[in-house]
């Protein structure tokens, strides 16, 4: 966790929860956990202020809380660090549920981000009162267990009841996690009539939420699949898309490595039963080895049996792929030729600094320019292999070898990537702000004109209303409306490359010399 | 971090400059003054379409931010009202449409969170602890070992923590506070705390006595 | 016999021994001619640098020159003769000067004053090498200096043609697409667009001939530079042939142009000065300013 993921989480918390609960999470994020009257030492807020802070994060499952080693009836709180990266991502995962489920799924999915997890019933209930989708009760609830048992919804550990805890205990068993809720239809009518408590339904207690790294994995295979699209043709990336499905048949979505073996043959009856693409059927055995052979290796041969025994290899395509993303990142910074010569560094391993220059055929001048602008911002690093010296006289003769240390560079570019992230949300808080008057002006006035619109107000009045806003003002809002908008965008940009960093620092294999505290997602 | 390690830091020799290639013409000219501040860029950042599902979680995005703002789980420190004697009409109406919408109450479930974190429950128990008792003696039991715990936690703080007593002071005179002003409408000093015989005694002293 | 006689008569001996004769050569050659005259006419000779005198471990010997080769004119002293011997050792690959005053044991301004009278008299000239821009070689003057010196191809007045190797790159790069869109065209499969948009060297020598953008003459090895160039471009990938040698094919890049390019901070000089006080703010980073607008 670098100083820079820290403040990003802290401006994060701050945009969606207010500055209260920002000074409590700062407190939080120093520590590993702390308790209750650690933290009102420490942030100076007065204890109602801070039990709410602390109530909300809970609520929003941001913060954990255990009971203390050396005294069972104090809590010590710590914070999901990861989870509070991920409201970064809520728009990703609302889109794709929009994506493949429609504007019920997402309302699902809104209700269950704005709210935080809740039971079944109470979902239901919102949506059907936002009335925003008007949709049947039945088609929300065959949504809602429709994603249960695609996992994007997963249950919460329950509370175990019965003993009055000052700190609560919860428990849940493997098996139990996407086991779908007793829904009754009946009920939740009864409920919206009036004549019954929501809190005496019949899934009570048993709490919802997305389920991240479901949403993580569809990333990470659309990530994949554009790769493959991009470069190997669009019948190329469909086989890989059916590749993945099977891989999922046997092997769990987080292994690390490499997936668990599957055969031609499997692929081939999937392809069959599901692809209208004709070309891709006829040339199955073609596409399949065009993808194992290629450099980017996305799969590897392993074995004969069934036509051709293949393994997805995670560990070489985020290599291979991050490589790539560098080669782009050092392009648009550096020039071309820059990129150039990274490519000869990552693929000579260990290089001089002239044979460096021989094959680059670059003038001496610029790639000794280059190479060094490149050591400067960390993107390579060098080797001294020392010489002793010449006959004992003389300084000692050294050998200066260029080489590229992937996960090294991966973290150093990932804390840029956090830092423009952090930059781009500061500079639309304080775009917001420079134009707070105006914005505020332009909604209200909106707000006014919505209600006098309801009145049946007459059209005359509502233009003279609306004129309160000169055109002046109105070009310097559209003004200010496009650049949040830019950087909204670049939000969700930066996003994507942050998470392919992730995906890399996850799947590939530590160099045995370094800890292994290093393997957890950042 | 590349650049430290093993080896000497600081500035190279002249052989090993030459090794790395850097002879003569190639070491830059001398600066006479700092570096611009931001000096200018080679390149501008490349520029994509935006594509509808990015479109998509634009607003998205803008619409939960609201959303969450306009929750009651968005806590800012209270800071005092701007100067509203001056309204124009359109504030009215403004102000007339955001009083329509009622801010949702927070909806915490208080039994799935640490007690100490609910300081209502904690009142209705110091409140109604007489009525409990008479219904339910485990009751008791679990809440004088609860006060229990919490005097030898305390303690605890006693002795590992420097500045205690005053914290101690806070800590319990917090709660105490928070009871009078939420739960009852009289003021703090209709309940009173025998404070103010001693400043009495003290005046009789010093008056006249006639 | 006459002075002038004696003289071509050992000439004649030195001359039928290849490796050189020594002294006790000509003594059996010309028994009739005495010591002194002997030493005359062979001091005679070697002025005339018809012979010259090699030392053969304790004895002396002396060898015929070749007499295209002493195209030292006659009024040059000894100095200068030993240091046009050791340039003219230096073949064309040329000789550095500091080698040169360590084989002659002569002082370094005196050596730069024959080096100059050399130069002078077109006897000799420098070459810049490319392998070290400051290293000046000698060699004769009218030899072809070798390709490890100039650079080769290259190379032109030892300035490296950063253009020409550009033009090249492009071209290559461009051949190789032809040749992919040409297979695409085919539909074939995706094995056979594979292998039917690989290109050996050869083909792409043929091509590049054929445009006739060169002025200078290319081989093969030339353009399996220029084609490594354009893998490490990252457009094209090299693939090994059963025989050994390699084919090229032109290629996309497996992603489009990242997240973190398409904003200020990914490109901006300054980030690591970047922060939430100071100079460098996101709040008054001119970059930004700039982009968004």
């Amino acid at each position: 966790m670098s100083i820079e993921y820290a403040n990003l989480c802290s401006v994060v918390v701050k945009q969606v929860f207010g500055e209260t609960v920002q000074i409590v999470a700062d407190c939080l994020f120093c520590a590993v956990s702390r308790t209750l009257p650690a933290i009102l030492k420490t942030t100076k807020l007065s204890r109602k202020e801070v039990s709410l802070a602390l109530a909300v994060l809970i609520k929003y499952q941001l913060v954990v809380f255990i009971p203390c080693e050396s005294n069972p009836f104090l809590a010590e709180y710590s914070l999901k660090r990861e989870e509070i990266f991920n409201i970064l991502r809520y728009p990703g995962y609302v889109q794709l549920i929009h994506t493949k489920y429609g504007a019920v799924g997402a309302a699902i999915a809104e209700e269950l981000l704005h709210g935080g997890p809740q039971t079944a019933t109470n979902v239901l209930l919102k949506c059907i009162a936002s009335s925003e989708v008007k949709e049947k009760v039945d088609t929300y609830r065959d949504n809602f267990l429709t994603m249960v048992s695609d996992n994007y919804l997963i249950r919460l550990p329950q509370l175990i009841t019965g003993e009055e805890e000052t700190i609560p205990k919860f428990q849940i068993d493997a098996y139990q996690y996407f086991v779908p809720p007793d829904i009754n239809l009946h009920f939740i009518a009864q409920v919206q009539a009036g004549k019954e408590n929501v809190e005496k339904a019949a899934d009570a207690g048993i709490f919802w939420q997305l389920n991240f790294s479901r949403f993580h994995q569809d990333f990470r295979d659309a990530v994949m699949i554009g790769a493959i699209e991009k470069k190997l043709g669009a019948s190329t990336g469909e086989c890989f898309k059916y590749i993945l499905k099977q891989m999922y048949e046997r092997t769990d979505p987080w292994q690390k490595e490499c997936s668990n073996p599957f055969t031609l043959a499997e692929i081939k009856q999937l392809i069959e039963k599901k692809s209208n693409n004709l070309d891709l059927i006829k040339h199955l055995d073609q596409y399949v080895t065009l993808i194992a052979d290629d450099p980017l290796c996305f799969i590897r041969k392993v074995g004969d049996m069934g036509g051709g025994q293949y393994v997805v290899d995670l560990n070489r395509a985020f290599e291979e792929l991050t490589l790539a993303w560098f080669g782009h990142v050092i392009t648009e910074r550096y020039g071309s030729k820059a990129s150039r010569i990274f490519r000869i560094i990552y693929m000579k391993k260990f290089i001089e600094q002239e044979e460096l220059q021989k094959e680059a055929m670059i003038p001496a001048r610029e790639a000794k320019l280059l190479s060094y602008y490149l050591f400067q911002d960390q993107f390579i690093q060098i080797k001294t292999i020392r010489k002793a010296g010449g006959g004992g006289t003389g300084p000692a003769k050294a050998f200066f070898l260029f080489h590229f240390k992937p996960r090294q560079s991966v973290r150093m570019v990932l804390n840029v990537c956090y830092k423009a992230l952090y930059n781009t949300i500061e500079r639309s808080n304080f775009e917001k702000s420079e134009h707070k008057r105006l914005i505020e002006k332009s909604q209200k006035l909106d707000s006014i004109v919505a209600t006098m619109k309801e009145r049946g107000e007459s059209a005359e009045y509502i233009d003279e209303i609306l004129e309160t806003l000169t055109p002046p003002e109105r070009e310097i809002l559209e003004k200010v409306k496009s650049r949040l908008k830019t950087l909204s965008k670049a939000e969700i940009t930066l996003d994507s490359s942050i998470f392919l960093l992730q995906m890399y620092l996850f799947h590939t294999k530590v160099p045995t010399t370094l800890s292994n505290k290093d393997k957890k997602l950042m | 971090m590349a650049g430290r390690g093993r080896g000497k830091t600081g500035s190279l020799t002249q052989e090993q400059l030459q090794t790395l290639g850097c002879i003569g013409k190639d070491i830059p000219q001398v600066q006479t003054a700092p570096p611009p501040t931001f000096p200018p860029l080679m390149s501008k950042p490349v520029k994509l379409e935006t594509t509808a599902a990015q479109n998509y979680q634009i607003l998205w995005r803008e619409a939960y931010l609201n959303h969450m703002r306009d929750s009651p789980y968005f806590l800012a420190p209270k800071i005092p009202n701007a100067n509203s004697t001056l309204q124009s009409y359109s504030d009215q109406w403004a102000t007339a449409v955001e009083n329509a919408k009622t801010k949702t109450k927070a909806d915490f479930i208080w039994q799935m969170m640490p007690t100490e974190l609910h300081i209502t429950q904690k009142k209705r128990r110091v409140a109604g602890g007489d009525k409990i008792v008479s219904k339910k003696p485990r009751n008791i039991d679990d809440r004088l070992k609860v006060l229990e715990e919490k005097e030898r936690n305390e303690d605890e703080k006693d002795i590992t923590k420097a500045s205690s007593d005053s914290e101690h002071e806070e800590e319990e005179e917090a709660p105490a506070d928070e009871e009078m002003d939420d739960e009852n409408d009289y003021g703090n000093s209709y309940f009173d705390n025998g404070e103010s015989y001693n400043e009495e005694d003290d005046n009789l002293d010093d008056g006249p006595v006639y | 016999m006459a002075a002038n006689d004696i003289s071509d008569a050992i000439l004649v001996i030195i001359q039928r021994v290849a490796s050189g004769a020594s002294n006790d050569d000509l003594v059996k050659g010309l028994p009739e001619v005495t010591a002194q005259a002997r030493m005359e006419s062979l001091n005679k000779l070697l002025q005339q640098g018809t012979i010259e005198l090699l030392k053969k471990g304790d004895k002396l010997i002396y060898r015929a020159k070749d007499p295209k080769k002493s195209a030292l004119p006659k009024d040059a002293d000894n100095e200068e003769r030993i240091i046009y011997g050791i340039i003219e050792e230096g073949g064309n690959k040329g000789i550095w000067i500091r080698d040169i005053r360590m084989q002659s044991n002569l002082n370094m301004t005196h050596l730069n004053k024959i080096l100059k009278n050399l130069e002078t008299k077109k006897l000799i000239k420098a070459v810049k090498s490319v392998n070290a821009s400051k290293k000046k070689v000698y060699m004769l003057y009218n030899l072809e200096p070798d390709r490890s010196v100039t650079g080769g191809a290259w190379y032109q007045d030892q300035d490296f043609e950063a253009e020409f190797v550009d033009v090249l790159n492009q071209q290559c790069l461009r051949f190789l697409q032809m040749t992919r869109e040409n297979a695409e065209k085919k539909r074939e499969g995706p094995l056979a667009l594979k292998r039917l948009s690989c290109c050996s060297v050869k083909e792409v020598h043929k091509f590049i001939s054929d445009l006739g953008i060169s002025k200078v003459h290319l081989d093969e090895d030339d353009l399996e530079t220029i084609l490594k160039t354009v893998v490490y471009d990252g457009n094209a990938e090299r693939i090994m042939m059963p025989d050994g040698s390699f084919v090229y094919r032109a290629i996309n890049s497996p992603l489009f142009a990242p997240g973190l390019v398409q904003i200020p901070c990914g490109i901006c000089p300054v980030i690591r000065n970047c922060s939430k006080c100071g100079d460098v703010t996101p709040n008054k980073c001119i970059y930004m300013t700039d982009w968004l607008d």
